[in-house]
């Protein structure tokens, strides 16, 4: 299930802007994945190309479209906070839905149930 | 030579039937889709506006589909439902043909048929292409009707492919009955990515195998040029496209594509020119026939 690994790596890549900076500079090794060493190598090299950084930023918008286009009150009222709770949705979330009602329910259930004040998002 | 209808270009289409032999759609935007995971009845549930708006527009224009939710080169089994999703409106509709993204938009079942947001290209290796191929002919067989696989666009392309994209799609034709969907604008996107040159990659590509053209626009992000297919096509997309048509090619029809997102804020004329300049690359090449 090496191709399975593989692609569920380059997911959580382009998902997790740290894991995909630790790996660029090598402090990441993507232990948790089943992964042959020339995968290991290609993602390695995906996480370093210039190309990468756009292809996180596509893969945040393409999660985003639907929230700010269903839930712009939402967004709206969460102010400054929008981007570090819409951060915590993305790992805590996984599932890029293409539907833009259910991605902007699926974040309205996340910020119900998560306390959004900064300090206790930070603790 | 037609363009790629989403809603927002319903009234373009109506008022410019003139300009196009067709229309593409990509089905999945006339239906919401809760997804492979969703394995009983009501998978998916139409969008009574958006088929309206489809009807209402098309007149009598052959519609081709051009799949973006069967993520075929997904690491796992083949989704089926959405296959028969894609038949049902086959049946409807009478596609000229069907063409999907050689793509992964999805994990497999063993991560809950996750979604990632994009489509991404699949590893031009032996082991992809050995596992693509029964897949590609289950799509052949359930639709019974003409299948184009797209090349796909790739902003980190990776050196140390096996086999290359060129000699994995040659393979793919070679063992199915699939046919090739070349977007030029892909080829171009992917050579500022430091892909393989556009011409090289099309001189390695035969070209007979080759049914549809897809042109489009783009733009920087970052510094990096995306396939946004934002409006006007670069003169490099076209130029690829009069080399293209000065060869021998298997080519029936050339698409344009523009993201609804960008339709609204196109000036009407300006699609037209675009146009235009494919039929007018499209007669050059019947006349030199």
């Amino acid at each position: 299930m090496s191709a399975a690994g593989y692609q569920r790596a380059l997911a959580d890549l382009m998902r997790d802007i740290a894991l995909c900076a630790a790996l660029r500079h090598g402090a990441a090794d993507l232990v948790g994945y089943d992964l042959t060493e020339t995968e290991r190598a290609r993602l390695a090299a995906i996480a370093r190309h210039r190309g990468m950084g756009v292809t996180c930023m596509l893969y945040r918008a393409s999660r985003l479209v639907g929230i700010t286009r269903r839930q712009p009150d939402l967004v709206q009222a969460l102010g400054p906070e929008f981007r570090p709770v819409f951060d915590a949705y993305l790992l805590a979330c996984p599932d890029a839905d293409p539907d833009f009602d259910r991605e902007a329910a699926a974040f309205a259930r996340f910020v119900s149930a998560t306390d959004t004040t900064p300090d206790r998002r930070r603790a | 030579v037609g363009i790629a209808f989403n809603p927002p270009l319903a009234a373009f289409v109506a008022q410019n039937r003139d300009l196009l032999d067709f229309i593409e759609i990509s089905p999945e935007r006339f239906w919401h889709d809760r997804g492979p995971a969703h394995t009983g009845p009501g998978r998916y549930e139409e969008i009574p506006e958006a088929v309206a708006l489809l009807d209402a527009a098309r007149g009598d224009l052959p519609i081709l589909a051009h799949g973006v939710g069967l993520s075929i080169a997904t690491a796992g089994p083949l989704d089926t439902g959405h296959l028969d999703q894609i038949a049902r409106w086959h049946d409807r509709y009478g596609f000229a043909w069907y063409s999907e993204h050689l793509a992964w938009s999805r994990l497999g079942p063993e991560e809950g048929w996750r979604g990632i947001g994009l489509m991404l290209p699949p590893v031009y290796d032996r082991a992809t292409l050995d596992a693509l191929v029964p897949k590609v002919h289950t799509v052949c067989d359930r639709l019974g009707l003409p299948v184009l696989l797209e090349n796909a666009v790739d902003y980190t392309p990776a050196a140390d492919n096996d086999l290359g994209e060129a000699a994995f799609l040659a393979a793919l034709t070679a063992r199915t009955p699939a046919r090739l969907l070349l977007d030029l604008h892909n080829v171009y996107t992917n050579a500022l990515s430091g892909g393989p040159d556009p011409r090289v990659l099309l001189g390695q590509i035969d070209l007979t195998l080759v049914r549809e053209i897809h042109v489009a626009g783009g733009e920087l992000l970052d510094g990096v040029w995306t396939d946004s297919h934002s409006g006007r096509c670069p003169p490099e997309v076209w130029d690829l496209l009069a080399e293209v048509l000065a060869r021998p090619n298997g080519v029936r029809a050339i698409t344009l594509e523009i993201d609804e997102s960008y339709a609204t804020r196109l000036n009407p004329a300006s699609i037209r020119e675009e146009l235009e300049t494919a039929r007018r690359l499209w007669r050059a090449r019947a006349l030199a026939a």
